[in-house]
């Protein structure tokens, strides 16, 4: 060998090696986001370096750093046992961008960070899509304390900032990507197509379909008013009408069909599920009433799971096999304590209950309004609205039970106690008011009066104890411990759901009442 | 050594005095190719890491484009590693110098002069000059420089052939004649240095050693810009890419311009090497790399920089095309020879060579690909590439600058540049006509 290999040469090349090999990591890694393909390196020094982080946070409750770290690779004790228990209910949690420094809109890192790790401390563990197919649609357990992570948009930032949480969590995720963005261009804000196919590679990300093309307004009538891409019938301005019913069907099974068969293309992985843009599958539509049934009938045949962000409902889901998935949209208000507090209270709640509102145990405002303030629940219209109605999370699974509640009329025509609570439109109710007391059942919106008996019942500024009671052959409303009505057998009610409030007045801003005190027990037949 | 003189040798050494003004511009100049040179590493890496990225997409040109890299780079530090041996006075073996000539009136005398001049005892030297059959004074001019370079006691021989048998007929004669250890191949053009000859032989002295190239800079480089290309292409040539084989001693061509040979070992395969036939066909140029290939195949070839000679390149065009047509072809059909026994060299060496054939048999495709086909599909210039390009041939022009000091190094890179993708057609056609042999004649 013809060769110099002196110490002095060997050191002068590798601390050129170093020089520029550091010269080229830190050069990709200032320019993150800006040259969407640079990247590399610096990701994956960077994301090992959080991991570690991450990871001896978790283990050392944050005191010690990378040196335990390294060590707590090998240890997985984190988090509680999970218990033997299986779920009855699964929550979805959604965020957009994680940030570290705030727009006013998404969550910050280091929100996100404690939330994490808040849910792996208390014994939260995440699901795979699947998994949560399996649950709703097919009657698999899962263990208690399981939950399914989505981000929504597909952007850079829902991926850099998260993964090494994920990592050292052993958690995954599912993200929503617009395909009209992340694949067929670059962009500093998007995920690409070889970012996508990274995260996949990883194990702990799903990609799914959030859209193609309807991530954006678009114009709905003369006027240029805008609406939802999935909701509304768009304004055909060549044409100068709106278009048809045929028209928007075939526009949206159009994108339905081209996100997911794009994604199974380029990233080669299987896509069952789609989330909404603006969690709008037809609810929030404004010049297409029929929008919800076709939206839900079109994209049935093409995707198995699709998400919503539930506002004013059950927070959480159930084995009920239906297509809409419910997703509790994280605010960027909320601290870890806050979400912990959030999932719980959507939690399947025992059927033996009381409540003396000493803290908010999961009432949900469908319209009027609801404080809980000096051991009192206070319900009141407000100035659009005629009464107002709430509702007890993690009660849906509820059957054959007394509900009693000390009310305090403040004013208002009516007061009613919901039972069978399944949604606004599908509920069980006494209706007790200034001049009858009445069995009122709403089936898919429809109001069905079993029994109502004419009376006073209800007294502005006085306190009484009402009582709905629910077994599968009757309904009946007390007062004290006095039924006043029963419904007639043989109707069998065979139903099962919640317990809720509902007030009314036919005058605007005009009812309010306060709950000190509910109580609920089963009824044993 | 005394103390006293240890302390005066140092201060002279470090002696801030000697700066002057002008040292300052040097040094400063110096120091900035020498960034540029590495700021350029730096760029090509970064475009690297991005292509790595992208690898998946295109497997067959993102590995090309990293082979490139890793090859080109690899060359340079590999040659920053690279030691020449010192030279033994006591080593002195007997040598004779072989010119094979034809039509060469201007510069034979030159040639044939300068092996009298060498820094070496005269009796070891013997020259034999073959005129192939010129048609001009080369005879004469040879007959009368023989008279000179007798009358300083050397042995020299004119072989006189009337008809043209062709450049390897006569280093072939050459071999059969010479009497002495070390056989050293001139070209006609070509002009040895002073102390070419101690630094050429000073390798022999291993056994395993059968070849030996000097460093051969261009003589008329400042001539136009295509000599000047050449000179910073041939500087490269031999100070890095020789210097980088020259680690493992498998220099794969010892340049006909200036090369020793051991003549016991060329005895052995002269006729082989002279009846060589490829496909059914004569070979009748590339004698130099066909050379090398039948002694790297059992021996050392190596490459000493400090043995110098200065060789007349083409200055025209026509000239230069016709004579990078014939070296193509010498290289496809000595590359397909030197492949089969590679493998067994080095396993560095063996890797660089293979990485080497894959990369010039795939540059054609990745140039078409880069430079005709997407731009037609995507109607974009093909911008990246032949930036690319022009960036890895700028780092081969810093080197230049460095080490040769302020020359015309960016034209001449310019025109490299240019001369590449112009020629760029020229290995694929070599392949298709390697059979024809017309392009054999000079």
């Amino acid at each position: 060998m013809y060769a110099d290999i002196s110490l002095n040469k060997i050191m002068q090349i590798l601390s050129l090696t170093i020089i520029l090999s550091l010269s080229v990591i830190l050069t990709l890694n200032l320019e993150i986001g800006y040259v969407s393909n640079a990247n590399l390196f610096s990701s994956l020094i960077k994301n090992n370096y959080e991991y570690l982080k991450y990871k001896s946070d978790i283990s050392n409750g944050g005191n010690a750093f990378l040196v335990t770290g390294l060590f707590s690779i090998f240890k997985n004790d984190v988090g509680e046992d999970s218990s033997t228990e299986t779920a009855n209910l699964v929550p979805v949690l959604l965020y957009h961008g994680i940030l570290d420094k705030s727009d006013g809109e998404n969550v910050l890192l280091k929100d996100f960070k404690e939330q994490m790790f808040a849910l792996k401390r208390n014994g939260w563990n995440t699901i795979t899509l699947e998994e949560l197919h399996g649950f709703i649609n097919e009657g698999k357990k899962l263990p208690d304390k399981s939950f399914l992570l989505t981000f929504d948009d597909g952007r850079k930032d829902s991926y850099y900032p998260v993964d090494p949480i994920l990592k050292a969590l052993d958690y995954n995720a599912v993200i929503f990507v617009i395909t009209k963005y992340s694949l067929t261009q670059s962009s500093k804000y998007y995920l690409d197509k070889n970012e996508l196919k990274e995260m996949l590679k990883s194990g702990r990300w799903e990609i799914q379909s959030h859209t193609k093309e309807g991530h954006t307004f678009y114009v709905i009538d003369q006027t240029g008013t805008k609406g939802h891409f999935y909701s509304d019938r768009l304004w055909l301005s060549d044409r100068n009408r709106l278009e048809t019913e045929e028209e928007f069907t075939s526009r949206i099974t159009k994108d339905f069909q081209e996100s997911k068969s794009e994604l199974e293309k380029y990233l080669d992985t299987k896509v069952i599920s789609f989330a909404y843009p603006f969690g709008d599958y037809g609810q929030n539509s404004v010049n297409y009433s029929n929008a919800t049934k076709v939206v839900l009938k079109t994209i049935a045949p093409i995707y198995q799971m699709t998400f919503y962000q539930a506002w004013g409902e059950y927070s959480q889901n159930s084995p009920n096999n239906k297509i809409l998935v419910k997703r509790i949209e994280v605010d960027k208000d909320w601290n870890a304590q806050k979400l912990l507090e959030v999932i719980n209270s959507g939690r399947e709640k025992d059927i033996t209950y009381t409540d003396n509102f000493e803290q908010d145990s999961g009432w949900v405002t469908r319209w009027g309004e609801t404080l809980i303030d000096n051991n009192k629940l206070q319900i009141k219209s407000t100035e659009f609205s005629s009464g107002a109605l709430v509702f007890l999370d993690g009660t849906q699974h509820w059957t054959n039970y007394q509900f009693n509640a000390e009310v305090h009329a403040i004013k208002g025509e009516s007061i009613t106690l919901v039972a069978n609570y399944k949604d606004e439109l599908n509920y069980d109710s006494c209706v007790f008011s200034t001049k009858y007391v009445k069995i009122e059942q709403i089936i898919n919106g429809t109001k069905k009066i079993l029994v109502l008996r004419k009376g006073a019942s209800t007294f502005i500024g006085a306190t009484r104890e009402l009582g709905i009671s629910t077994n599968n052959n009757q309904l009946s409303c007390s007062i004290g411990n006095t039924i006043i009505v029963k419904s007639k057998p043989p109707y069998t009610v065979k139903s099962s759901g919640g317990i809720g409030f509902k007030i009314w007045d036919p005058i605007l801003n005009n009812s309010e009442i306060e709950i000190k005190n509910i109580s609920v027990e089963p009824i044993t037949l | 050594m005394s103390p006293n003189k240890a302390a005066k040798n140092l201060q002279s050494k470090f002696s801030f005095k000697k700066i002057s003004f002008s040292n300052i511009r040097k040094i400063l100049s110096i120091f900035g190719s020498w960034f540029g040179f590495f700021f350029i590493i730096y760029i090509i890496l970064l475009i690297k890491a991005v292509t790595v990225r992208n690898i998946e997409t295109n497997l067959f040109f993102a590995a090309y484009s990293i082979i490139i890299t890793t090859y080109i780079l690899s060359r340079f530090l590999l040659s920053y590693f690279h030691k020449s041996i010192p030279y033994d006075k006591n080593y002195e073996p007997s040598i004779t110098f072989v010119v094979p000539a034809k039509n060469e009136e201007d510069n034979i005398g030159e040639t044939i002069r300068r092996f009298s001049e060498v820094n070496y005892s005269k009796e070891k030297i013997e020259v034999i000059a073959i005129n192939d059959g010129s048609t001009d004074n080369t005879l004469a001019e040879m007959q009368k420089v023989s008279q000179e370079v007798r009358n300083k006691g050397i042995n020299i021989k004119v072989i006189n052939w009337k008809i043209n048998r062709g450049k390897r007929e006569g280093m072939a004669e050459g071999i059969k004649r010479a009497k002495n250890e070390i056989v050293i191949f001139v070209d006609s053009d070509s002009f040895i240095d002073k102390d070419c000859v101690i630094h050429l032989v000073k390798y022999f002295s291993n056994q395993e050693v059968g070849a030996v190239s000097a460093h051969t800079d261009v003589f008329n480089r400042d001539i136009n810009l295509l000599t000047q290309m050449q000179g910073a292409r041939y500087f490269i040539a031999f100070k890095v890419y020789k210097a980088a084989e020259s680690i493992f001693g498998s220099v794969t061509c010892c340049p006909g311009c200036c090369s020793a040979y051991r003549r016991k070992y060329l005895t052995k395969i002269v006729d082989k090497w002279l009846n060589q036939k490829f496909l059914g066909v004569k070979c009748t140029f590339g004698d130099d790399r066909s050379l090398t290939n039948f002694i790297i195949k059992k021996y050392k070839a190596v490459y000493s920089p400090e043995a110098k000679a200065h060789t007349v390149v083409p200055d025209t065009f026509k000239k230069y095309f016709r004579q990078q047509q014939r070296w193509k072809k010498s290289w496809v059909r000595e590359t397909f020879i030197a492949s089969s026994f590679m493998w067994k060299k080095n396993p560095l060496a063996a890797l660089s060579f293979y990485s080497y054939v894959f990369l010039a048999l795939s540059s054609s495709i990745v140039f078409f690909r880069a430079v005709i086909w997407n731009p037609y599909v995507t109607r974009a210039w093909p911008i990246a590439y032949l930036s690319g390009l022009l960036l890895m041939l700028m780092l081969h022009g810093l080197y230049y600058r460095i080490k040769v000091g302020k020359r015309a190094w960016f034209l001449a890179i310019l025109s490299f540049w240019f001369h590449t993708i112009l020629l760029i057609w020229q290995l694929p056609w070599a392949i298709i006509t390697i059979k024809d042999s017309r392009w054999g004649t000079r």
